[in-house]
């Protein structure tokens, strides 16, 4: 009989294989900068879909967030509702005018967006330096989870593990960027929803418990006592942090700027909520059964293989390959939103700021047709530099290195109010929107490092409040109107 | 677009809402998420509560789905 060892390598070969496969016939076709940053703009609802949802999950989601469910119970259903209720909602309404200013005035990033919007080159190089350093950890993170599940499981040393991972991670994305990104995202999209239904059901059927009473000994009412309101202010935290965040990850607008049409961003989000509530219901399923299944585990980063050990020693073979495609799908768009940003905010931003006006004027595209090709090779080897900079990242494995995921998260969250003004005041409010964006970062590394954040809430969302307040202040003090917002109404139509 | 009275009827008899009746769902929804820890119904257990916010926004996912797909209603119930 195969052993575990042999059964898991050969699945996570298969796999790769696999990806390797969709990769290059996703990626066929990749002739120019369009093509490599946002995918030619000519995506159907089915890829970007699960190309969300495959970003979203990561390696720490599939390892880590049932232990959260086992360890918090009901607490985290916040989590839940963010992704079932406030992420639909903001790509509703955020990415659906974002996505028409991306074809208008051909963006890639973000930052670009509020650059051009609050006329401001704050968010043009210091933005994009400030993303970048936010971003490399996030792109190490998923190397490291591979690293150790390949020791663990396989008995791979854990550096080779790390260079597997981001070897064949280089092969596609340099081939393809994010068309060859999209079409992986479908098989890893699958692969990540697959195992968390099935293995939910399974430990269900394995536990023999009641879905209606899962997490019940979470928290009570009373545990939620406005007087000590820790608890709820995590509870309420999560539905703001996690669900308004999600939508300013630039590896998510990728996303937004490369679909075909209005109605199939709509279709994408509707596809998209529905995989988010099938598997933010497994995962309360698997936290839920697990505490019936291996109570009093006070590791709760270790409950997800812990409980599923428990049920099936082979259900890690299914779970090595689910963390391969969670941290793959996630660390490959982030590898190319990344060199969206040093290409447009930074490289192009210099442009600008040296006072090119075609530059300015064509958002950095290429002054010259023949030229096209060129652009592209400059984005897959700056895609080699950061996967080799992920490499010495993951390999290292600085101590801090979870510690900045939450960081990020929240630094990012602090572009939505100004997406929101942005999209639909009518002020320009250009230094409002500076102040905010600063204050709204100190106080996400202020609330991290120093200083508990209150009522058990997330840095990120108790640094919306600076942010919101400044950008609300300048935006009542602002006396010049911006004709930007005759832009958003006509990209609506496009 | 102004909708015509029998497409919209078409669209009512196949459980597709206005967008007026779409923000009001929402917002309900945003309201149940967060007064969840308070409110008496919960008896303690939040997961109902998920399961009722994941039926109502299933709810309100698909008939925009079906709004998508129907020619002619895709703005209506906008004022």
């Amino acid at each position: 009989m195969v052993d575990r060892t042999t059964l898991l390598l050969g699945a996570v070969g298969a796999y790769v294989l696999l990806v390797l496969g969709a990769g290059y016939v996703g990626g066929r076709g990749t002739d120019d900068e369009s093509d490599f940053y946002v995918a030619g703009r000519e995506m159907g609802w089915i890829p970007t879909a699960f190309s969300m949802w495959a970003t979203i999950m990561s390696g720490g989601m599939v390892l880590g967030t049932v232990g959260l469910f086992y360890g918090f119970g009901s607490e985290m259903l916040g989590y839940g509702l963010a992704y079932v209720i406030m992420t639909p909602l903001a790509f509703w309404i955020i990415g659906d005018k974002l996505r028409g200013l991306g074809i208008s005035r051909d963006y890639y990033t973000i930052s670009e967006f509020l650059a051009d919007r609050f006329d401001s080159d704050l968010f043009r190089i210091p933005a994009g330096l400030v993303s970048i350093i936010f971003l490399l950890p996030y792109m190490a993170v998923g190397g490291v989870s591979v690293g150790i599940i390949l020791n663990t499981y396989a008995g791979m040393p854990y550096l080779q593990g790390v260079l597997l991972f981001y070897g064949v991670t280089i092969l596609y994305v340099v081939f393809g960027g994010l068309k060859s990104v999209m079409y992986t995202d479908v098989i890893q999209g699958i692969v990540g929803i697959t195992f968390f239904v099935g293995s939910a059901l399974a430990v269900i059927l394995y536990a023999n418990l009641n879905p209606l009473e899962l997490l019940n000994t979470g928290a009570s009412v009373e545990s939620f006592d406005p007087a000590g309101a820790g608890e709820a202010g995590w509870y309420w935290s999560w539905i703001i942090f996690l669900g308004l965040a999600t939508v300013a990850l630039p590896d998510r607008a990728l996303r937004v700027y490369s679909v075909e049409s209005r109605g199939e961003l709509r279709k994408t989000i509707i596809a998209m909520y529905a995989i988010f509530a099938a598997s933010v219901t497994a995962l309360i399923f698997l936290g839920g059964a697990f505490r019936s299944i291996v109570p009093g585990v006070e590791a709760t980063d270790q409950i997800m293989v812990l409980g599923l050990e428990e049920v099936s020693a082979l259900l890690v073979v299914p779970l090595a390959v689910a963390v391969w495609a969670a941290s793959m799908s996630s660390v490959d768009s982030q590898t190319i939103a990344c060199a969206a940003i040093i290409k447009r905010d930074i490289v192009s931003g210099w442009k600008i700021f040296n006072g090119d006006q075609k530059a300015l004027a064509d958002g950095g595209a290429p002054d010259d047709p023949e030229d096209v090709r060129s652009q592209m090779q400059f984005g897959r080897v700056v895609v080699v530099a950061l996967l080799v900079t992920s490499i010495y990242f993951a390999g290292t494995q600085p101590p801090f290195l979870w510690d900045l995921i939450s960081l990020a998260l929240g630094a990012f969250l602090q572009w939505v109010p100004l997406m929101i003004g942005g999209l639909f005041l009518t002020k320009r409010n250009k230094r409002g929107a500076e102040l905010a964006w600063i204050a709204g970062i100190v106080g996400v590394v202020v609330f991290t490092f120093f200083v508990s954040p209150p009522l058990g809430m997330h840095a990120g969302t108790v640094a919306l409040i600076p942010n919101v307040a400044i950008f609300s202040v300048g935006y009542v003090f602002s006396s010049e109107e911006t004709d930007y917002r005759a832009l958003v109404t006509d990209a609506k139509a496009t | 677009m102004t909708t015509s009275s029998e497409t919209r009827n078409e669209a009512v008899s196949k459980g597709v809402v206005s967008k007026k009746t779409l923000k009001i769902g929402f917002a309900v929804l945003i309201a149940i998420a967060f007064a969840a820890p308070f409110t008496p119904l919960t008896q303690g257990n939040m997961v109902p509560i998920f399961y009722l916010a994941v039926a109502l926004s299933s709810y309100l996912m698909l008939t925009q789905w079906m709004r998508l797909e129907m020619s002619g209603v895709e703005e209506w119930g906008e004022q």
